[in-house]
């Protein structure tokens, strides 16, 4: 992990994108704010595709994911209803952030709904 | 290994450190592992869940805005962070939409659900109504609380008034363009960045005391760094 981020470090001089920890966050907080007050689907693609931007932005510029970000891509996909995604996501922030785990595992459990805002009802959960 | 992490950090950190000094006058200042030595030990949390903010000031939007920004700064300082959003709807779901009735609930339950080392407590005591106002300072009355999931114990905590400054706007200047219907959206896209500027600044100020995570070049380094005001603190923990 250290080396990694040493070699993180030393690419990243200059460079006022990327926060101190040597993340790229892109306009995480701009787009969720929206779904606060609002959330449908439109709100939620648009922070989806700025989630994905970070990812692509984060590995062109050598920089590990910051954290919750594939979490919270995989859990958009699962509001979306697109499971196979739901997946592919969530062992990506297990595998870059294993202590996500148990957060992630209980989400999994949850099941998928494309219309209800969030479906984590006891039912799909328990 | 060299670090050069002082290029980017040390404005930042600098200015923090003197609107503090500002604002609570000739404080003497405390060690951070002086402070919080819990930061340091096994207790050392790797991974926070946010609970979102507890508002009891007058502005009502003031809790949303630091719930989409409180991610970044807390990760930037090396913890992993669970998302909030997600956070917020698994409460939702189980009936739970006030921060107030999630602090009621054993710290133990967060590492049952989330896996989290610590859970974090904010509380808006007050939000200046400047907030609105295009490039006028902000100030505002914070509560940041952190505790163990594995023993209820404080890890961290932040007590008092911040003047936040906001960035300049990035409005065009010309009064006329922003009464035209298209420059509408434009202008509130520029509101909407500034309260999220705003909202930032508050936890980047906070987090100046708080001990680096894991995840930070710095971690387990910065326990002699003198930086915080020892009455805010003792407030903090009789809390």
């Amino acid at each position: 992990m250290c080396i990694g981020l040493g070699l993180l470090w030393s690419g990243l001089a200059g460079c006022s994108t990327v926060s101190p920890a040597g993340y790229y966050w892109g306009k995480y907080s701009e787009t969720l704010y929206p779904l606060v007050s609002d959330r449908s689907e439109e709100n939620l693609k648009k922070h989806a595709a700025e989630l994905q931007r970070i990812v692509e932005v984060s590995k062109e510029k050598n920089l590990k994911v910051p954290p919750g970000i594939y979490a919270e891509l995989g859990y958009t996909f699962q509001r979306l209803g697109d499971q196979e995604e739901t997946n592919r996501q969530y062992a990506l922030e297990i595998q870059t952030y294993p202590e996500s785990r148990v957060f992630l595992e209980r989400l999994m459990a949850i099941r998928a709904s494309p219309d209800k805002a969030a479906n984590l009802s006891p039912e799909g959960n328990q | 290994m060299g670090f050069n992490l002082d290029q980017t950090t040390t404005p930042n950190l600098l200015v923090a450190i003197l609107v503090m000094l500002l604002a609570s006058g000739c404080v003497p200042l405390k060690s951070k592992q002086e402070s919080f030595p819990r930061m340091y030990g096994s207790e050392k949390p790797k991974s926070i869940v946010v609970v979102p903010a507890i508002n009891k000031s007058t502005a009502a939007d003031a809790s949303d805005y630091l719930n989409v920004t409180v991610t970044k700064p807390f990760a930037d300082s090396g913890y992993y962070v669970i998302p909030i959003s997600v956070v917020a709807d698994i409460f939702r779901d189980e009936g739970i939409v006030d921060g107030a009735q999630i602090k009621g609930l054993p710290p133990k339950t967060f590492l049952d659900t989330f896996g989290a080392d610590a859970v974090l407590f904010i509380t808006i005591n007050s939000w200046d109504k400047n907030f609105y106002v295009i490039s006028s300072n902000v100030t505002v009355d914070m509560e940041y609380l952190l505790l163990s999931t594995h023993t209820s114990e404080v890890l961290w905590s932040y007590q008092g008034r911040l003047v936040v400054q906001p960035s300049q706007s990035s409005t065009s200047g010309n009064p006329l363009a922003d009464v035209i219907a298209n420059a509408i959206a434009a202008a509130i896209t520029a509101a909407l960045t500034r309260y999220i500027d705003v909202a930032g600044q508050v936890h980047s100020q906070v987090l100046v005391t708080m001990p680096f995570g894991e995840y930070h070049p710095k971690s387990g380094k910065d326990g002699e760094l003198k930086v915080v005001a020892e009455k805010k603190q003792s407030a903090a923990v009789e809390e």
